[in-house]
């Protein structure tokens, strides 16, 4: 509608006016306006046409009758007094630490983990960082008390109590398994696996099929080359310290079918190690599991000095040197092989020291100026001589002869310590002299 | 690897399963030669860890019950709070439960594995759905009656041969349920405070579904007269209960223990006279002998139910005791509702005193109880009403209680409305039976996580509290009377404020005289201050007012007795009844004392309004102590007339 139809309104207002006193009108969009004094609508006729162009006519018109004795308004109008609702405090009891009892059941007031209540907990604990001045936070609206797990609900009465109650599904230690060398001895086997509870709708969890085996070594029955051969095939799941075989089974997506793989496995193992393959008998000098002394460069080279020195009675010198060569590369350089080591090298090539004797045959750590380490610069500095004296030995000490003498220091009574303190150097040079000394 | 794939030399397997035969095995060495046993492991149910740890926890009887928070800003109190509390966080479920109801497409997240069927929408049934046999099987089982009575008549429409082997199950199914579908058991709260049904009127449908079924069966087994008979006895069918059950016996057909149970249970339905009825559950007991049918605890308990319903003939006591000794014979155990019923034969209101209670629990006491009848759980409320109102013994009710605390017994309570009517009768016989103090203890214990006094026992305990002059009491009772809602209750701040009135101030107890005012100011304020739309509010009453001004005026708070006064004049229609004489001289004393003399003289005028004798006295008194105004002179001569002598020094009284 908008205008035209205001315009044709305002001209039939006009035509009609001085003719009929009451009349009623329907628009050409069907609203009706009721129309009651001609005349004095012919005043307010702009007001009509406008309240047609615009909204409900009747609506317009209340609001007209409405607005009559509209007081004028100077100024900002007033806002009224908005008065906030007053709320009432809740009724409520005081804390219930109040009314618990000294002598009360702490473990069925808090019977399972929840997190810190200050009106259920009676103690004034503290937690948080204090503001500057002031002390450090009560338990009241304390967020730190009530982020961090409490252990309320496990207090020592109630573990007590919990054991008890759970007594009752145990059945007695089977006679028999009372050490741990009895149980391994009946149980050699270890099987473990993980069962995981969630509060979620699913039971599954993935890491719920892996399944470990653990076996000790010494409990299968294997012989030599079995224990080697298994050693070899199992690589590093043997840890030699607890001469423990670990299996892991994690392929299959169920645990039982994971054990049962491990079992598979263990057996096929064992198996597989007692078997002799005809292509083990190729195994050379390279593919040996240890060293071996017989037949060595080594007991070629001892034999040399033995037979040089014109020693008679050299069959137990040589075993013992073999055998100390043997642990030298088998077990490892370490403090007590190398002294080992030493000691019959010296042994072999007839070398003595007078001020060393009761010291040389007990092992000893360095106590260096620059290092507690044995294994430090000390060992390293020990090592280092103990080679190359063996070179030295084994390239034949002949040419030697001819150069410097370094007569060792005077006040290094403990030979181990004197050589400890003297550089690489140092120490090769007056292992020379001490040589040259001994042999000359 | 296979998932199928088994290993060829699982000699392993035997160590692990704990049997001791590694030496036998080549690879494992190390004979043994003693054999381990390991025990066998104890079975158990997936539930009964759970079990044996919650049976470590004892009862709380200062926090509330852990349906609510424990909180004192959340937890609920008076009984109207505890279970709108309860109800409201139910509904909230049912909310959510509804939700997935009706939109079940938004919910396509299914977590759960293996499935879990509770927590799928249920599924509805349509007109013109392809349903089969097996639909209707699922139904069943999972006792959805509903769709039950909706998949069966798909069935029909749809010619689906339906065997009577199921339509046995959809018969015991729709006669055990009479064709309504139950409260979901989920909905923990709506049954504990449901109402439990009580009617005594036939529920039974006619011409329903149920019986529709029984007459398509082809063969009619036995089992099925049995379903019918037994659903029309419990929805008291009784009369074609009764014609099924003759129909039986002319045809011969056996029907079994728990039909004639439910015959005999409705035995007085069809029968008028005690002995009359009492011959036709003999009838039945014969007619079970002679077809060698056996008697079970529920025989027994129908019996005592027929009993307790003729419960005021003469011979039902030495009858009831019969049926007991004939059953204990029989090897039949009573449950607690075999005692319920003898409670109900025994104690009867305007009957005479029986001590059975006591030889009950001496048979019972320490012992611990599993469902039997749902009539279980009605053996301990009515137990205690009997301590209570029929042998009147507290030791009775501690015994009953104790044996209501042992082990799981408490499951035994019923729901709330029992619940509260046991805690209603125990407390209240605690009341009237133990010293204040001693009360005072049970009173602590109870209120009011574990019972919310009713206003009739409040005003018990009130009552208690003013007769033993144990007013250090008030203050507790006080501040637990408004968390209860019961402030607004025109008895009890009546007999809150008499109570109040027995306190005498004197210089040994200020502490105790500033709580009590403390009350009686706070009952004021919130009398003045409650809301003029509220329905039930407490309208002062004259005395109520006059003990207001009493205990303000004798505890020192004058203030607060003039503003009672104002009120009381200001608004005289607001008030039934006048203020007393004696509380107006109290007022009118410690005015004169003070030297208040508008005060003195409102009080001499609302005296005379309210037509005391003692206004002349009191007048007079005024007149004497204190220097009146003209203006006060006026007033009183003009309220008091010739009525009142006053002395010559004062003007006239204008005539």
């Amino acid at each position: 509608m908008g205008s035209s139809s205001a315009r044709s309104f305002s001209t039939l207002l006009e035509f009609t006016a001085g003719y009929v006193t009451s009349v009623r009108w329907i628009t050409t969009t069907g609203k009706k306006v009721y129309v009651l004094d001609m005349r004095a609508q012919q005043l307010l006729r702009p007001l009509a046409c406008r309240s047609l162009a615009t909204s409900h006519p009747r609506a317009e018109i209340k609001a007209a009758a409405e607005e009559e004795f509209r007081t004028l308004e100077i100024g900002r109008k007033k806002r009224e007094r908005f008065t906030a609702k007053t709320f009432k405090p809740a009724t409520m009891l005081p804390p219930r630490y109040k009314q618990q009892k000294t002598d009360q059941d702490w473990g069925s007031v808090w019977p399972a983990a929840r997190t810190f209540h200050p009106a259920t907990v009676p103690f004034p604990v503290r937690q948080g960082y204090p503001a500057s001045g002031q002390p450090t936070p009560d338990k009241w609206a304390n967020a730190e008390l009530m982020k961090i797990p409490n252990f309320l609900h496990l207090t020592p009465p109630v573990i007590k109590r919990q054991c008890e109650a759970l007594k009752k599904f145990c059945t007695p230690w089977p006679a028999g398994l009372e050490t741990t060398a009895k149980q391994e001895k009946h149980f050699p086997v270890t099987v473990s696996k993980s069962s995981y509870l969630h509060s979620s709708p699913t039971i599954r969890d993935p890491k719920a099929r892996i399944v470990t085996l653990k076996v000790h070594l010494r409990s299968l029955d294997l012989d030599y080359h079995g224990r080697d051969k298994l050693l070899r095939l199992v690589g590093e799941r043997y840890d030699a310290d607890t001469d423990c075989l670990t299996l892991v089974a994690d392929r299959c997506p169920l645990s039982q079918q994971n054990y049962d793989y491990c079992q598979y496995l263990l057996t096929v193992l064992y198996n597989e190690s007692m078997k002799t393959e005809p292509w083990e008998h190729e195994k050379e000098l390279v593919d040996l599991e240890k060293y071996v002394w017989e037949g060595s460069p080594s007991q070629a080279a001892a034999q040399n000095v033995v037979t040089a020195r014109g020693i008679n009675d050299a069959e137990e010198l040589l075993k013992e040197y073999g055998q100390v060569v043997t642990d030298l590369h088998n077990e490892g350089e370490d403090e007590a092989t190398v002294l080992r080591y030493q000691e019959s090298v010296m042994k072999l090539l007839g070398l003595t020291d007078p001020q060393d004797t009761a010291t040389a045959s007990e092992p000893k750590y360095i106590q260096g100026e620059r290092g507690q380490d044995k294994d430090g610069w000390v060992g390293q500095a020990r090592r280092d001589w103990v080679v190359r004296g063996v070179k030295l030995w084994e390239e034949g000490c002949e040419g030697q002869r001819d150069r410097g003498v370094l007569q060792p220091p005077a006040q290094h009574h403990d030979k181990n310590r004197a050589f400890a303190l003297l550089s690489l150097e140092d120490t090769s040079r007056h292992l020379r002299a001490f040589q040259k000394t001994q042999i000359g | 690897m296979s998932a199928l794939w088994r290993p060829p030399l699982p000699f392993l397997r035997l160590i692990a399963a704990g049997i001791s035969r590694a030496s036998q095995h080549r690879g494992l060495g190390t004979p043994a030669g003693d054999t381990i046993v390991i025990p066998k492991r104890i079975q158990r149910s997936p539930t009964d860890i759970l079990q044996a740890l919650a049976g470590t926890v004892g009862q709380d009887t200062t926090g509330p019950h852990y349906k609510y928070s424990d909180d004192p800003f959340l937890s609920p109190y008076s009984n109207l709070t505890k279970r709108s509390y309860a109800l409201s966080k139910e509904s909230g479920r049912k909310a959510a439960r509804w939700i997935r109801e009706k939109y079940p497409r938004l919910f396509s997240h299914r977590p759960d594995d293996p499935l879990i069927e509770s927590f799928q929408p249920k599924q509805q049934y349509q007109e013109g759905e392809q349903v089969g046999v097996d639909t209707l099987v699922g139904v069943v089982a999972r006792g959805e009656v509903a769709n039950a009575v909706t998949v069966y008549h798909l069935c029909k429409n749809q010619g689906v041969a339906l065997p009577d082997e199921l339509l046995q199950d959809l018969l015991e199914l729709l006669c055990f349920y009479n064709e309504e579908e139950q409260v979901d058991v989920e909905w923990v709260e709506e049954r504990w405070y449901r109402q439990a049904s009580t009617t005594t009127r036939k529920t039974w449908k006619d011409n329903s579904l149920a019986e529709e079924v029984f007459a398509s069966l082809t063969t009619r087994e036995p089992a099925a007269y049995c379903a019918l008979i037994r659903g029309m006895a419990q929805y008291l069918q009784v009369d074609r209960a009764w014609q099924l059950y003759q129909e039986c016996r002319e045809k011969g057909i056996p029907l079994d223990t728990g039909t004639h149970n439910a015959l005999i249970r409705v035995a007085s339905f069809l029968r008028d006279a005690s002995d009359l009825r009492w011959q036709l559950v003999q009838e039945l007991l014969c007619t079970m002998a002679e077809r060698d049918v056996q008697p079970d605890l529920g025989t027994l308990n129908a019996t005592l139910e027929a009993l307790a319903q003729v419960s005021g003939w003469r011979q039902a006591r030495d009858l009831s005791l019969k049926v007991l000794m004939e059953f204990h014979q029989l090897g039949i155990k009573p449950s607690l509702a075999t005692y319920y019923y003898l409670l109900l034969i025994h104690c009867r209101d305007r009957g005479p005193r029986s001590d059975i209670l006591v030889g009950i629990l001496d048979q019972l006491e320490g012992q611990s109880f599993t469902l039997q009848d749902p009539k279980d759980t009605s053996f301990f409320v009515t137990a205690m009403e009997v301590a209570r109102n029929h042998l009147k013994s507290l030791k009775v009710a501690e015994r009953v209680d104790s044996l209501l605390h042992l082990g799981d017994n408490h499951l035994f309570i019923g729901d709330s409305y029992k619940e509260s009517v046991y805690y209603r009768h125990y407390f209240a016989l605690s009341c009237s039976s133990l010293p204040i103090d001693e009360f005072m203890q049970v009173y602590d214990k109870l209120v009011p996580h574990i019972y919310t006094p009713e206003p009739g026992i409040m005003q018990e305990v009130l009552e208690a509290v003013q007769t033993s002059g144990a007013l250090h009491y008030l203050p507790q009772l006080w501040s637990d009377m408004v968390t209860f809602d019961h402030s607004s209750r025109d008895k009890l701040v009546g007999l809150m404020l008499a109570a109040l009135t027995h306190h005498h101030p004197s210089p040994d107890n200020p502490q105790l005289t500033e709580r009590l005012v403390t009350i009686a100011k706070d009952i004021w304020t919130r009398v003045q201050e409650q809301d003029p739309n509220r329905r039930n509010r407490v309208t002062w009453t004259g005395q109520m007012l006059g003990w207001v001004v009493e205990v303000v005026v004798r505890c020192g708070e004058y203030q607060t007795a003039t503003e009672v006064l104002q009120e009381a004049t200001t608004t005289p229609q607001a008030v039934l009844g006048v203020l007393p004489a004696p509380s107006l001289t109290a007022l009118l004393s410690a005015a004169l004392h003070r030297k208040d003399t508008d005060t003195a003289v409102a009080v001499v005028l609302y005296a005379q309004d309210a037509g005391h004798q003692e206004t002349g006295q009191m007048a007079q008194q005024v007149h004497s102590s204190l220097p009146l105004s003209n203006q006060h002179l006026a007033k009183l001569a003009s309220a008091l007339g010739r009525d009142v002598y006053l002395p010559h020094d004062t003007p006239a009284p204008a005539t």
